[in-house]
């Protein structure tokens, strides 16, 4: 039975303070590959919600974000309107609001590959 | 009875007029090529080619300072001034030899440093991966000649980690501080587990010398953009992760509030493996026409990928936010002969941005990262 109680993932706590790279493990052990495998998208799969927490991390390079999230709708997991129901995006540092601004960009953008 | 083979009828194909079009601007394009290498030939040394000593590729720049004996061991003098900024060619001549002379296995005796009057920190950081590389290639350690080095620079060099680096005994000097300090030059490789965390440990050690907190997440952007590129695009043709690494350094001047953060990497460069996308193949006739700073320029500004692939080439504009973030900041991209930088400032709410570009005949034997902000 899948919980509809929201999950919450915090990247920095529960993934990486430092999190780098696309895919794994050719960038390394903290990719954007990894952590939409891993975490987010069996969370999602099994909660229906998920709220991820960006704060306190040391940055985020694009190709993290648009592999962890962007792929979400690439691989043809979710499509963009369903994580917007599904996900969301949780930013209390001001410096990283411009993270929330660059996630939805990149799952807006994706198109999925068949 | 003979049996005759059945007559073979060629389908008659009409050329487009496209077709006769394409073929003569790729004949106009060799035309050109075949000049411009000529006009490079009678340049550096005469319908021979470029003056070769023990296998070497020399030019004007480097000729009278790189010797061979008898046994074929190589003497290099670096020049008085290395610098990327004041004196390109001289630099990066010096080290394509020392580069040629590293991957063709050739014996170096002596690697001379007592000419060298002032380096930059940029210069500094591709000498000691050049260096790092043969210490790693011929497993042993080039030894460091200390007398015969200007006073200035055995400071400089010990201040930016050369010895640590290079776990070269250190001079035992103490010298007085002055006002622009380092922080210790930096290894990294690809795939590596501890990437993220030394980019981490840089921020830290500068926010250590700065004295205040920096916008660290705009840094970090850059950085992991930049060590993420290294592990996708530079070295594609490089099995071996230990090989595919990158070298880190900073500097702060108290005086002038600048803070300079240099990365570097001995990849293919983005001129070269940026063309095989499939933007490459729309565009393929007007881009062969293109020199390096175009294609640096086009890969930053526009974003485009080696991989071709529409979700990717977002990373080179990562590399921008960190000079845009302060009120005034600079990223300057050097890769293979090519140079492009963009300045910023910020005024207010209005962000102006001046950019400007830069060909060269020596290649940087890679791609060397500079970010110049004011805190």
């Amino acid at each position: 039975m899948v919980s509809e109680l929201m999950k919450r993932i915090d990247i920095a706590k529960d993934f990486s303070d430092t999190p780098i790279g696309r895919y794994h493990p050719e960038d390394g052990p903290f990719t954007g590959e990894r952590f939409r495998e891993d975490l987010l998208y069996p969370a999602l799969k099994e909660h229906g919600k998920v709220k991820v927490s960006i704060d306190g991390t040391e940055g985020y390079g694009s190709s993290f974000l648009e592999e962890a999230f962007g792929g979400l709708v690439r691989k043809g997991y979710y499509t963009a309107k369903q994580l917007t129901d599904a996900l969301q995006v949780e930013c209390n540092d001001p410096d990283f609001s411009i993270y929330r601004d660059l996630i939805w960009k990149y799952i807006n953008e994706a198109r999925r590959k068949d | 009875m003979t049996v005759s083979k059945p007559l073979k009828i060629r389908p008659v194909i009409r050329k487009s007029r496209n077709h006769f079009r394409r073929q003569k601007r790729r004949c106009w394009l060799l035309r050109r090529r075949i000049k411009q290498l000529r006009r490079k030939r009678r340049k550096n040394g005469g319908s021979s080619g470029s003056p070769r000593l023990a296998g070497l590729h020399l030019n004007a720049h480097t000729k009278a300072n790189v010797s061979a004996d008898k046994e074929r061991s190589l003497t290099i003098c670096l020049p008085e001034r290395m610098d990327f900024q004041d004196n390109y060619e001289q630099t990066a001549s010096h080290f394509a030899v020392l580069r040629e002379a590293i991957y063709s296995k050739k014996r170096i005796k002596t690697l001379d440093f007592s000419r060298i009057e002032h380096i930059s920190t940029s210069a500094a950081l591709v000498l000691a991966s050049e260096v790092d590389q043969w210490n790693q290639q011929t497993k042993s350690r080039l030894k460091a000649n200390l007398p015969s080095w200007k006073e200035d620079i055995k400071r400089l060099l010990c201040q930016m980690g050369y010895f640590e680096l290079l776990h070269l005994e250190k001079p035992s000097t103490e010298w007085p501080q002055k006002k622009t300090t380092f922080i210790p030059f930096k290894r990294g490789q690809a795939k590596a587990e501890n990437s993220g965390q030394l980019a981490k440990r840089l921020r830290v050690e500068i926010e250590a010398l700065v004295g205040h907190r920096i916008k660290r997440h705009f840094l970090f952007e850059g950085l992991s953009e930049a060590i993420t590129n290294v592990g996708q695009h530079a070295y594609r043709d490089v099995g071996d992760c230990r090989r595919k690494q990158w070298w880190l350094s900073a500097s702060y001047n108290a005086e002038t509030r600048l803070l300079c953060v240099t990365f570097y990497d001995q990849g293919d460069g983005i001129p070269r493996t940026l063309p095989r996308s499939r933007w490459f193949e729309v565009a393929k006739d007007v881009f062969n026409s293109w020199t390096d700073s175009q294609k640096i320029q086009a890969a930053t500004d526009i974003g485009r990928s080696s991989s071709g692939m529409e979700e990717r080439g977002k990373g080179l504009q990562n590399l921008v936010e960190f000079a845009k973030a302060h009120s005034s900041g600079r990223l300057s991209i050097y890769s293979l002969c090519g140079m492009y930088l963009q300045s910023f400032s910020n005024d207010g709410s209005v962000c102006k941005q001046t950019s400007a570009r830069r060909d060269f005949e020596n290649s940087i034997g890679g791609t060397l990262i500079e970010w110049s902000v004011n805190l």
